[in-house]
């Protein structure tokens, strides 16, 4: 190959790059092959705090509601239970997401 | 010696009250605005040159640029490229108070949840109101869960709702809870340094290593609850914009 300074031509630059990043692309997915569960320690975590918001949010409006209304402890209770649901529901959702995300491909690798 | 929660003490540097709300500016207000004047300065000194090469700085700029609009448009959508300029404000914000709380002797403001919770807050009215003026009373139709059975629905709904409006406390729950977290842990290893160190040199050496590792895993986990915090304000987002 001759020695030539000036830089390459501008003209192909988009097709060039398209190539680079498909085959950047294709070595990533080939990584991810044998690659673990994308759930790990950090996740468990969110779930937990995810469960914790649902319960405690739930609790503070039922405690609320029966400080309010003179009702102690009914809507305690009714919001304790729904709480929980959605703390669940939360804690769910959050590891479904975290889950398809780690599996579908990493946005930034 | 020091306790290890006294990084977290708000200490007033200009006591102000007005009436009987105490506004005084604080080491808190201080590192806040200390992060701000260093995104600005970071972004402004960044895109200065406009070099088709980018230097350092303007390199940096260009990669959080293209993280950030990469998050959104994954988790948004191309609509919510519209708000682009407050996402980008709030992952900045968040990751240079995180990433200042790094330098030894300063303030982590992100460790308090009174500020986290009401970022979460913010996000969460923005994002709600936001919903509602893009579909009116139809983005009320986000609380019924399809496919369920009729006979659910007055169970499901009030869990739907419920879960809803605990966002924005598991939101900001787990930005304040990992950096506080971290945070003490890295103190009480450090302190543990010179308790044993003082006596026994060779002993000493370990909690320094841990205390060295903590403080990489610290980095992590600094730019890691940025980048949750955002990411989960782009999901909000497309909840609110596409109605799942």
């Amino acid at each position: 190959m001759t020695q030539d300074d000036r830089p390459p031509p501008f003209s192909d630059f988009d097709a060039r790059l398209k190539r680079l990043r498909a085959g950047e692309k294709g070595a990533a997915d080939e990584e991810k092959e044998g690659a673990r569960s994308p759930l790990n320690f950090g996740s468990g975590l969110q779930a937990g705090i995810e469960m914790i918001a649902g319960v405690a949010g739930g609790l503070l409006l039922g405690w609320a509601l029966d400080a309010w209304l003179g009702t102690r402890p009914l809507f305690l209770i009714v919001f304790f239970v729904l709480g929980a649901g959605a703390g669940m529901l939360n804690a769910f959702r959050s590891l479904r997401r975290l889950s398809a995300e780690g599996s579908k491909k990493d946005p930034d690798a | 010696m020091a306790s290890p929660l006294e990084q977290f003490q708000v200490k007033p540097y200009v006591p102000i009250s007005v009436g009987h709300v105490d506004l005084s500016f604080t080491n808190s207000a201080l590192w806040m605005l200390v992060a701000v004047a260093a995104v600005y300065w970071l972004v402004m000194a960044g895109t200065r040159q406009h070099a088709l090469v980018p230097g350092r700085l303007q390199s940096v700029v260009e990669l959080s640029y293209e993280f950030v609009a990469g998050m959104l448009r994954d988790n948004a959508g191309k609509e919510g490229m519209r708000y682009f300029p407050l996402i980008f404000t709030l992952f900045m914000f968040i990751l240079m108070g995180n990433m200042l709380g790094m330098i030894p002797g300063s303030f982590t403001f992100t460790s308090h949840i009174i500020v986290t919770f009401f970022m979460a807050v913010a996000v969460f009215i923005g994002v709600t109101a936001l919903g509602i003026y893009l579909h009116g009373a139809h983005f009320f139709s986000l609380f019924v869960p399809k496919g369920a059975p009729k006979a659910m629905l007055p169970v499901l709904i009030p869990i739907e709702i419920l879960s809803y409006c605990v966002r924005p406390i598991s939101l900001s729950v787990r930005l304040f809870v990992n950096m506080m977290g971290g945070h003490t842990m890295m103190k009480v290893f450090a302190g543990f340094i010179g308790a044993l160190g003082a006596y026994f040199v060779i002993p000493g050496i370990f909690p320094l290593l841990i205390t060295v590792a903590l403080t990489g895993f610290e980095f992590v986990v600094a730019f890691l609850q940025a980048y949750i915090f955002t990411v989960l304000t782009c999901i909000y987002l497309h909840d609110a914009i596409h109605l799942h």
